[in-house]
Order: C-alpha cells, then sequence, then structure tokens
C-alpha cells in the first residue's frame, strides 16, 4: 500500500516535470499568448495534485492508476491544444474540473450499482431516455464539423449520443444479466440496429460503430455465444455494404480511406493533411513547437493525435497509445474482479466503448481505418467527450472498490 | 456463470491488445514505408511543410561526375531563384521544382526533393545538433553520374529528331547519359507552363525511360540467348534464307527483301535476317522464348532514380500463337520496351551475363563540411545468361558491325560490338535502333539509341553511338 502510493507520488512528480518543460520549450519557441492564459494553465498542476490526494484518501483500495493516467492525458491535450489553439485552453481546463468532479460523483454513484439494476420497468426507462435524448437532436439539433448530434444551450454545445453511451451500457448490462435466449438478443439487436442506424443518418458514424461493437461485444461476454458473435459481424458487413450505397457520406469516408489522394483539395483534405503531418514527425518527431500541426483541420479535437505524433513522433504517439492500453487492462480487471455478473457486464461495456473510442480515432487519423469524427479521451478539446470519459472511469473505479469491500460497510476514511 | 464470463472477458481482452498493438505495427509501416513515398508523391504540393521549408532552405545543387554544376539556387531579392544552367538537355532528368507555385516537380528534383532541402538526417550526433541549434539553411548536394559532355553531345546528335539515347556503364549500372529530343528549358519554365505542358511533341516526356517502342531486331539478342541457352545445336543449324517466311498463312519478309540464301546461325545475326530468326523462334516454342524475355526483365518496369514506364512482353496465346511467336521472335508484335531496358538488355552480354541496376544518383553530400550522406553501391539487377552465352553474343554482336547490319559504328582501331534494328510500328517509318557497346574485350560504355521514324538503325542510329563511344573512350 505505502509502496503503491510512493509510485503513484513519483508519477505525478513526472507528469508535473512534463507540464513545466512542455510550457518553457512553447514558451521559448512561440511568443507568449497571454500571460494569463499561462496562469490559468499553471492552476492545472494543484488541481490534479488535489485530485489525486483526495483519491489517495477517499478511495485507499481504488484505481488511482485511472486518475493518474487520465491527468498524464489530459495534460498532454493541454499542451496540444495551448500549442495549436491557446483560446481553446480555459473552456478545456473548466471541462477538466468538472470532469474530476463527476468523476467522484460517478465512482460515489457506482459504489451503489445495484440501483441501477433495481429501478422499476429500467428496461423502458433507460431506453425511453435513450431514444429521447437521440431523437431531440433532429428536432432542436445543430449540424457541426457534417454531423448533425449536437444540442446548444447558449454557447454550450452537448453531445447528447455522450450521455447515451452509458445508460445504454446500462441498459445492456440490466437486461443480458437475465435474458440469453435467442428472442431476447433478437430483441436487443433490433434495438441496437435502430440506434446505430439514427447515428448513421445523423453522420455520427464513429459513435454508430462503436454503439454497435460495444453492444456485440457485451452480447459475447454474457452469452459465450460464438453464434450470435458471428451473426453479429455479418450484420456488420451487410450493413456497412448497405450504408455505402445508400448514405453518400458513408460514401465518402470509405473512399477517402481507400485513396486518400482521390481529392486532396477538397473531400479527403483532412486525412492527406494528417498524414503529412505524421510523415513530417517520423519516429522522433519535430520536437514540441516546431512542427506545423495548425495545418491539419480541427487539429484540437479529432486530429489532435495527428499533432502529437508530428512534433513528439511516433515514440511519443506510441506511448500514448500505450497508457491507454493499460487504462484498459485496469478496465479489464476491474471487469474480471466484479462481484456479480451485473457489474461486471457494465465494466466490460464501459471498457469496451472506451478502447473502440481509441481504436477508432487513432486508426482513423493514421488511415488504418476508415476515418470517423470521435474524439480522443482526455486529449481532444470538447466536452461532453471530457465529461463522459471522467463518469466512465468514475464508473469503472466505483465498481472497483466495490468488489473490496461490501458497500452496506463501506465508509470513506477520515 | 462468472467462470465462462471471465474466459470471454479475457478472450476480449486479448481482442483489444491486439487492435492497440495493430495500431502500433501500422504506425511503424508507415514510418519506414509510407512516409517516404507521401513525402516524394507528386501529392506532396498539398504539404504546405514542404513549402515552407522550400522558403527558408536555400535548395542544393546538383552536379554531374566531373563537378560541373547543372541546376543551382540563388537568392535575388530575397528570393530564391533555381538556375538550371545546362537546362535543355538535362531537362528530362532532372525536371524541375515548381512546389512553391503549386505546378509539383519532376525528375531528380522531386525523387531527391528530401535531400536537397536537407531533410535527410543520417547520424543522430547530426540529428541532435540540427534540433538544438536548429536546421542548417542550406540543402544538401545531388551528384550525379552523368557525363555532361556527353549528355550535350548525345542532345545534339539527336538534333532535334524525337528520340532518345541511354549510356551506361556495365559494370556498375551507371548512366552516363540519357538524353530525350525533344526537350524543353526549365528556366523558362514559369512563362512558357501551359506551351510546355501541352506541346504536341511531348517535350516533357522522358522518351528515354518513358517511351515505349517496339524493339524489332536488336531483340534478336534476346531471341539468341533463348536459342544458346536452351536449344544450344541451333547454333550450328543452317537456314535457307529465301527472303520471305509464312507462317499460318501470314508472310514475314526480310528488311528490303533480301534474300540471303543458306546461311548458318551467326550470319543471320550479323546480316539480321527475319526469316531464319522467325524459324529459329518457332523452334524454340513460346514458353522458351517468354522465359528468357522475362529474364532481361521485359515484364518489369526498371527500378530508377526517375519513373520508368513498364515493359509490356505479353504471354504468346496458346492457340493462334504461332504468327505472334514469329513476330515475337524478331521483336516485332505486340511488344514495347524503353531505351532504357534495351541498354540493359545489351549490357548483359557486355558484362559476363550480368546486367546491374541502373542509376543515376552517384552521392549525396553536405556543402559545407563535404561529408558524404547517402551514396549508390552498384548492385546486380538480372542475370539471364551465363558467361558462356554472354560471350557467345558478343562475338555474334562484334561480327555485326564488322561485317553485318552495323559497320556504321565502327572506330578505327577498337573493337566495337552492337546490334540495328529497324522497328515497324504504325505511326508511320520505322523506328531506327541501335544497342551496342566498346572496347568490345573490356566494355566500358553501351549505347542504346532511338530515331524515331529514323528508317533503318544501322544508316540512322549507329553513327549516333559511335559518337557517343568515341567521344567517351576519347577516340
Amino acid at each position: 500500500m505505502e509502496e503503491y502510493v510512493k509510485t503513484g507520488s513519483k508519477a505525478m512528480k513526472d507528469i508535473f516535470l512534463i507540464f513545466v518543460i512542455a510550457f518553457m520549450l512553447l514558451f521559448i519557441y512561440h511568443k507568449p499568448k497571454g500571460f494569463d492564459t499561462i496562469y490559468f494553465t499553471i492552476a492545472f498542476l494543484p488541481l490534479i495534485y488535489i485530485v489525486y490526494y483526495l483519491h489517495v484518501r477517499l478511495f485507499p483500495m481504488g484505481e488511482i492508476q485511472l486518475v493518474i493516467l487520465s491527468s498524464f492525458l489530459t495534460e498532454m491535450g493541454l499542451i496540444m491544444i495551448y500549442r495549436v489553439a491557446p483560446d481553446l485552453i480555459l473552456k478545456q481546463i473548466a471541462w477538466i474540473f468538472i470532469g474530476f468532479i463527476l468523476y467522484f460523483a460517478s465512482s460515489y454513484a457506482s459504489l451503489h450499482y445495484d440501483f441501477f439494476y433495481k429501478v422499476k420497468y429500467g428496461d423502458y426507462v433507460y431506453l425511453a431516455i435513450s431514444f429521447i435524448l437521440l431523437f431531440s437532436t433532429f428536432i432542436f439539433g445543430k449540424e457541426i464539423g457534417g454531423s448533425k448530434n449536437w444540442l446548444t444551450f447558449g454557447s454550450v454545445s452537448v453531445q447528447p449520443s455522450e450521455v447515451v453511451k452509458i445508460i445504454y451500457i446500462i441498459y445492456l448490462a440490466r437486461y443480458l444479466k437475465d435474458h440469453k435466449n435467442t428472442n431476447d438478443i433478437i430483441k436487443i439487436g433490433a434495438i441496437t440496429i435502430l440506434i446505430v442506424g439514427v447515428l448513421v443518418i445523423e453522420k455520427d458514424l464513429g459513435t454508430a460503430l462503436l454503439f454497435y461493437l460495444t453492444t456485440m461485444f457485451m452480447i459475447f461476454v454474457a452469452t459465450s455465444s460464438v453464434l450470435y458473435t458471428g451473426v453479429g459481424v455479418a450484420f456488420l458487413g451487410i450493413g456497412g455494404v448497405i450504408s455505402y450505397f445508400l448514405f453518400n457520406h458513408v460514401r465518402v469516408r470509405i473512399q477517402a480511406w481507400l485513396n486518400p489522394w482521390m481529392d486532396v483539395p477538397g473531400k479527403t483534405y483532412q486525412i492527406a493533411q494528417s498524414l503529412f503531418a505524421i510523415g513530417a514527425g517520423g519516429f522522433f518527431g519535430t520536437g514540441l513547437g516546431m512542427g506545423h500541426p495548425e495545418y491539419i483541420p480541427v487539429v484540437a479535437s479529432d486530429f489532435i493525435f495527428s499533432a502529437i505524433s508530428e512534433e513528439f513522433g511516433m515514440l511519443g504517439a506510441v506511448a500514448i497509445i500505450l497508457v491507454y492500453f493499460v487504462i484498459m487492462y485496469r478496465g479489464i480487471k476491474v471487469a474480471l474482479e466484479a462481484k456479480d455478473e451485473f457489474g461486471a457486464l457494465i465494466a466490460i461495456g464501459l471498457t469496451s466503448i472506451f478502447s473502440l473510442q481509441v481504436f477508432t480515432i487513432i486508426g482513423g487519423v493514421i488511415k488504418f481505418i476508415p476515418l470517423t469524427g470521435v474524439t480522443l479521451p482526455f486529449v481532444s478539446y470538447g466536452g461532453s467527450s471530457m465529461v463522459m470519459s471522467f463518469i466512465t472511469l468514475g464508473m469503472l473505479n466505483g465498481i472497483a472498490v466495490r468488489e473490496d469491500e461490501d458497500v452496506e460497510q463501506y465508509e470513506p476514511q477520515h | 456463470m462468472l467462470n465462462s464470463m471471465n474466459r470471454n472477458i479475457k478472450i476480449l481482452f486479448a481482442v483489444f491488445s491486439i487492435l492497440f498493438f495493430s495500431l502500433i505495427a501500422y504506425l511503424s509501416y508507415f514510418q519506414l514505408y509510407e512516409k517516404n513515398k507521401l513525402i516524394t508523391s507528386s501529392y506532396s504540393v498539398y504539404n504546405k511543410r514542404l513549402i515552407e521549408q522550400e522558403k527558408k532552405i536555400l535548395r542544393g545543387s546538383i552536379y554531374d561526375r566531373n563537378g560541373n554544376v547543372l541546376a543551382k539556387s540563388t537568392i535575388v531579392n530575397g528570393e530564391q531563384i533555381r538556375q538550371y544552367l545546362d537546362g535543355v538537355p538535362f531537362a528530362d532528368i532532372i525536371g524541375y521544382s515548381r512546389r512553391i507555385y503549386q505546378q509539383g516537380s519532376t525528375g531528380i528534383e522531386n525523387t531527391y526533393d528530401r535531400e536537397l532541402l536537407g531533410m535527410i538526417n543520417t547520424d543522430p550526433m547530426t540529428f541532435l545538433r540540427e534540433t538544438v541549434l536548429g536546421k542548417s539553411q542550406v540543402g544538401d548536394d545531388v551528384v550525379l553520374t552523368v557525363d555532361k559532355r556527353l549528355q550535350d553531345l548525345a542532345y545534339s546528335l539527336l538534333g532535334g529528331r524525337k528520340g532518345a539515347v541511354v549510356a551506361l556503364d556495365p559494370k556498375t549500372g551507371a548512366v552516363l547519359a540519357l538524353a530525350s529530343s525533344p526537350s524543353y528549358d526549365p528556366n523558362t519554365l514559369g512563362e512558357n507552363w501551359s506551351s510546355v505542358m501541352n506541346s504536341p511533341d511531348h517535350v516533357v516526356l522522358n522518351r528515354a525511360t518513358q517511351g515505349l517502342y517496339p524493339p524489332g531486331s536488336i531483340f534478336k539478342i534476346i531471341t539468341a540467348s533463348a536459342a544458346l541457352t536452351y536449344k544450344p545445336d541451333i547454333y550450328n543449324q543452317t537456314f535457307n534464307d529465301v527472303g520471305y517466311v509464312t507462317v499460318d498463312g501470314n508472310k514475314i519478309t526480310n528488311y528490303d527483301n533480301i534474300a540471303y540464301g543458306t546461311i548458318g546461325f551467326q550470319k543471320a545475326f550479323y546480316v539480321s535476317s527475319n526469316t531464319s530468326f522467325v524459324k529459329i523462334g518457332l523452334q524454340l516454342g513460346r514458353s522458351n522464348l517468354e522465359a528468357m524475355a522475362n529474364k532481361y526483365g521485359l515484364n518489369d518496369s526498371v527500378p530508377f532514380d526517375i519513373p520508368v514506364e513498364k515493359n509490356q512482353f505479353p504471354s504468346i496465346p496458346l492457340i493462334n500463337g504461332e504468327v505472334q511467336l514469329a513476330e515475337s521472335s524478331i521483336g516485332q508484335g505486340k511488344i514495347l520496351v524503353t531505351p532504357l531496358t534495351m541498354a540493359l538488355m545489351a549490357s548483359a552480354p557486355a558484362n559476363g551475363g550480368v546486367i546491374m541496376k541502373p542509376y543515376l544518383m552517384d552521392y549525396v553530400k553536405n556543402p559545407v563540411t563535404g561529408e558524404i550522406l547517402e551514396k549508390t553501391t552498384p548492385e546486380k539487377y538480372l542475370n539471364p545468361i551465363t558467361k558462356d552465352v554472354a560471350d557467345k553474343i558478343k562475338q555474334l554482336m562484334i561480327g555485326v558491325v564488322q561485317q553485318g547490319t552495323g559497320t556504321a559504328a565502327q572506330i578505327p582501331g577498337i573493337a566495337v560490338a552492337g546490334k540495328t534494328g529497324t522497328a515497324e510500328n504504325p505511326h508511320g517509318q520505322a523506328h531506327a535502333w541501335f544497342v551496342g557497346f566498346a572496347p568490345a574485350d573490356d566494355p566500358k560504355i553501351v549505347v542504346s539509341v532511338i530515331i524515331e521514324n529514323g528508317g533503318a538503325g544501322g544508316a540512322t542510329a549507329a553513327p549516333i553511338a559511335r559518337e557517343i563511344m568515341k567521344a567517351y573512350l576519347g577516340y
């Protein structure tokens, strides 16, 4: 335990050091972009320290790694956002702050995760909320970046599909715990295809893929059925082909993937610029502040990984991937050690959707798979994504703590 | 239940691990292989980083093998100007670099863009130094294997006719001259862009590497190679040459319809008897001829510093293939080759059966320290024939120049080996070909010449090859 905290503190010191060096470098290579920005940014360091110590005190048996790793990722995000779009950095810090609060809130909520199971008519409640949120964008939605999946309240834009992700995972876990017959799986399949269909029409292809694969993985874990998984893969193929012919935006994405040079000034501009950036970075990177990530469109959100690849090189990019790998590993561990099937299914659902999101966006910007616009959790600029990523980790933490101690007797230490 | 679930969760963990590590594997693959293609491809006109770099860095110079400057950049009124000092003859090799004007780049300027912009870092110390102190402001110099004197001579010998000359060192594959005519002046490309690009004579086409022509009788080198390799007794046969031969009702005639009577293999080669070589091809059969053509790389695109068009030797069909086999044996029909490929073909008998990989870049050096950053080492490309067969072909080729169709290539006091070709084609008069090398006992230069619609190879192309060989060998 003591050893554990010591290692943790050392990691936090390294995170501190990286931050200071990075900002000093940016200071040298670029004229200061407003001193108040610097002051506010420096406030980030005490914030993550407070969160770290609070976590050690409140959840001594909790998943402290998740806090350390997410602190590192948000820090990398801040460095890159300060580099490419300094105007956004204050908002991002505010979102990180809210994210940390929600991390603790969702940790506590998940200590009592049985509650989600006991809700009366839970199936209908969760589905109703999910569909209301999804359809709301049809009516009140606003198109941002080509996808009509945003709701705006004043100056804040929210992506309802981000919220639906978590509600839908709870719904699936609850339903799959008791329903494993073919008819039940067909029902789930139908509902999922409906949700995925709505997302495809809203042009939110990345999220559609995440929903589909997460559902498939959860069904596999709950039922052990190779048949269902096989049918799932087959449907994915068929659905992909149908939507290719049905929707122009699907076609554009696939074609841009097959040939990113087809129309560089137009349709494939983003992916081409991303590849130029990654190529320019090489193995060791150009060095922070010395590349040209500003040539990549939407670099602060969807393409932040390309900017990291350019300035930190492939080695930096691989480091980021490995950090996500460890988060994924911790999530799997929480699922393995969960007390009951419901907890395990929620944990596996959260881990799946998180890991798939990471794979989808990184794979997309490096042209390994077709590009779909999802954010890189904790690193990309964006509120909904930041908050939901923290809630995901918070819930994993809650389920993990629940494993270790029976919640009835659980009292935070003081 | 939890037990089977735990097994499933572990399977899922394996799946996610594979996904994550496939990202890392793909990134490595990208950095190792895709990246360079990206930087040198024509799409790089959209890469603003290279334009930035190009404005900041004084682009490196390009030299010939003797240190003559072929291209250099100077700063005039704060703006970089690229000068091509021997513009027209070298335009098809060196190309142009007009990325700043969104017009892309070609030739050596394109292939060695990274070097010329000083973007290569061979040793970690240089890399570290440049990272800390900022990149040096001068690009690296590229030194070519070509000889400016020979290149100018080749271009002037072409005399404005459409055609190409390739000269190379058979022992190393180093290209000594590579001329394509007509050409254009890269120095005035800014003003003349559209007239150059849309020229009806296709002046930007590098005929030496991208022009595809039927080889005609110079292909008999390959037919003879196949005969000596697969059916050696053909060498001692005699052929009754009446000036034509009929294959499946199609009449194939000798050049000028000359009938040579009863002749041996050697004489058939010296005088380039179509009639005899059709008979040789039919005896060899399709599989042997195809095998030898493939060994000479006639279905490959030659690896080279600048783009090379893929040769075409379509496989001969089993049914009704007799006519096509007969035509192929004398280099007619559906065969298409580049002048560079034919120079490589001729270097096999010159170099004991081994064809070396052709190259244009000798080395890249840092202009300040003189340090050599990249250097091409000669490497083997193909080995179509044995030393024994190579020597026999060489003797045949010496005979062509001494007493056959190639006498116009003779140089007093030195043995020249060669083969002429007169390639019939659908676009008017025949193309004139000549391939050869000298000195025959220790070949130092291989030359391939084509003059489009130039008529007989012996009369039109052979004298050009002779002048190039003379100039290079100092006779």
